[in-house]
């Protein structure tokens, strides 16, 4: 683990964790004799505080996934310690009663009706029968398909089945929910009205670990952000950390760019992380015959910071 | 009571998968075809004889129904990913397993009661006089249809299908595991003997071998043989649902 993430860990108040791993190791055993190793977790450490709407990034087979499926114990792990409310591997029957998961839209059974299906998972949350209609209700209401209710899941939308799969994540109102690629298949209006939900539930009180590839929602939902890169979490941090880079955009007129510019209008843009870095690129302009026009001090989007950590380890906040 | 919840939900998922439905066409129309191949019988025992192929087609296609439904109800789950939000709601993994058991002997139940009163219906259109006792033996058939279910349950989340069909085709109640089992001569053969005895012990058929001709606690009537006989099914299956749940701790979901 890098030095950022250890001191992102370092500043949250002990009391206040609501679930944490130390040094998680996952080795799965492939092949006919199960000789095959592959170390998809490297001792994942991560924190998260009650109340936070965590989200959880990496490139496809980083370990995002894994990390999900140890935490809800789909999964057995090989090493290291998962303490879920203050309990080391709850049983299944007490973790999920504060706990909930929606999964990929995919793993929801598509036979039954949307309606069937809360009907069923919310008895198994040991919602009375008479509170039960009315909640189903509300939460229909709030993921808006309560004209699809009484549809069969199958003949739903893809954006219809991440919806379903988070209204049963939301129906028994847990302290918890963990949300894998929430974001994936919604159009615009569908994504707003996600950012909504998590908004409002996170509002009262509920914290979210959110497993997703969208990085502009997760930059817009999330107040912490844990990046993990080959089976190790390599950086924790806050977007609004993001605000505090010393990096600047300078807008130029050449015959020739610079190699690593983008054009934007008539005018082509580069990057430069630090002031050395912005006296280095000025000089270069003016050897190639360019004019500068504008340098401003800008914002590393999350999108730009994660392909920079991601590819580069040495970046620093 | 969430055991029956889960049951219910498996019942769901049984009703409303095509290949069961599938299975219910095949079933009635294979029934069609014995009864009408066999119209042409006059005499009683002719008439007999076409009840008595309609009981065997119908034992034959709740037997096939049996192990396709212990094959593909929990690991229909878990390979179709559903599983994965099935396995996070708060349940103890042994309701959950025992559950889409229950779900799923409930459904062959209802194949079971449905072929037999098409039995008894064809017997009454065609006035063949048909006791009581062929109806009791047909439902006595229902423990050890318990017992397929919960091995072909276990069997189909320690091995892909095909591999599971196999084995069940030989392990389950009409079986042909036993004639092996009991056709090598152990002096000659015997790690193969050995081996085959191994499985023998665990099918559904050595229970029933055990309970009806051995009987080993013997009771003064027919019906507490029979309740023995489906306590040890019950028991069989729960041994079954036990170490389904001890793999599935280690399986990843």
């Amino acid at each position: 683990m890098t030095e950022t993430a250890k001191n992102g860990a370092a500043e949250i108040d002990e009391s206040e964790i609501l679930l944490e791993c130390r040094d998680l190791v996952k080795t799965f055993h492939r092949g006919v004799f199960r000789r095959r190793k592959i170390e998809a977790l490297r001792g994942v450490n991560l924190k998260v505080r009650r109340g936070d709407v965590y989200g959880f990034l990496g490139e496809n087979g980083a370990g995002k996934t894994t990390t999900v499926r140890c935490l809800i114990g789909l999964t057995p792990i090989s090493g290291g310690r998962i303490v879920v409310f203050g309990q080391e591997n709850p049983r299944p029957e007490t973790l999920f009663q504060k706990v909930s998961y929606s999964p990929e839209e995919t793993n929801i059974f598509t036979g039954l009706t949307g309606r069937e299906l809360l009907v069923i998972y919310g008895r198994l949350y040991g919602v009375e029968k008479n509170k039960l209609t009315r909640r189903i209700d509300e939460v229909l209401e709030t993921v808006n398909l309560v004209e699809a209710a009484d549809r069969y899941i199958s003949g739903y939308s893809k954006g219809m089945r991440q919806r379903i799969g988070l209204a049963q994540a939301i129906l028994s109102e847990p302290e918890l929910i963990i949300l894998d690629e929430p974001a994936r298949g919604l159009d615009p209006v569908g994504r707003r009205r996600f950012r909504d939900v998590i908004n409002e539930y996170a509002s009262k009180g509920t914290t979210f670990f959110i497993n997703s590839h969208t990085l502009s929602e997760v930059e817009k939902t999330c107040n912490r952000i844990g990046i993990i890169k080959k089976g190790r979490v390599i950086r924790e941090l806050a977007p609004r950390d993001l605000e505090k880079t010393n990096d600047y955009e300078i807008c130029y007129q050449a015959p020739a760019p610079l190699p690593e510019s983008a054009p934007r209008d008539r005018l082509h843009v580069i990057r430069a992380l630090d002031t050395l870095e912005l006296s280095e690129i000025c000089a270069r302009i003016d050897e190639i015959g360019g004019r500068v026009e504008s340098v401003a001090r800008g914002r590393v989007s999350l999108e730009d910071y994660f392909i920079k950590v991601v590819g580069d380890e040495e970046v620093v906040l | 009571m969430k055991v029956l919840i889960i049951a219910k939900y498996s019942w769901l998922r049984m009703a409303r998968s095509h290949y069961l439905k599938a299975f219910w066409a095949m079933a009635f129309f294979v029934f069609l075809a014995v009864s009408a191949t066999n119209t042409s019988a006059q005499t009683v025992a002719g008439k007999m004889g076409s009840v008595e192929t309609g009981v065997k087609v119908a034992r034959l296609c709740i037997w096939l129904a049996a192990i396709w439904v212990g094959m593909s109800g929990l690991s229909g789950e878990i390979n179709s990913l559903t599983a994965r939000t099935l396995f996070t709601k708060p349940i103890k993994r042994f309701s959950l397993v025992l559950g889409i058991l229950i779900g799923g002997f409930f459904y062959i139940a209802l194949i079971q009661t449905v072929l037999t009163l098409e039995i008894f219906a064809l017997a009454r259109i065609r006035e063949i006089p048909l006791g009581t006792e062929l109806f009791v033996l047909q439902f006595s058939y229902l423990p050890p249809i318990f017992a397929i279910l919960a091995l072909a349950q276990l069997l189909s989340i320690l091995m892909p299908k095909p591999l599971t069909g196999f084995f069940m085709l030989g392990l389950s109640y009409e079986g042909f595991w036993d004639y092996f089992a009991n056709g090598f001569e152990v002096s000659e053969h015997i790690i193969l003997s050995v081996a085959l005895r191994v499985v023998y012990y665990l099918t559904p058929t050595y229970s029933r071998f055990i309970m009806q001709y051995q009987q080993f606690v013997k009771l003064p009537f027919p019906l507490g043989n029979w309740l023995l006989h489906s306590g040890s099914c019950v028991l069989y299956a729960v041994v079954c649902c036990t170490i389904a749940v001890l793999i599935l701790k280690q399986k990843d979901i």
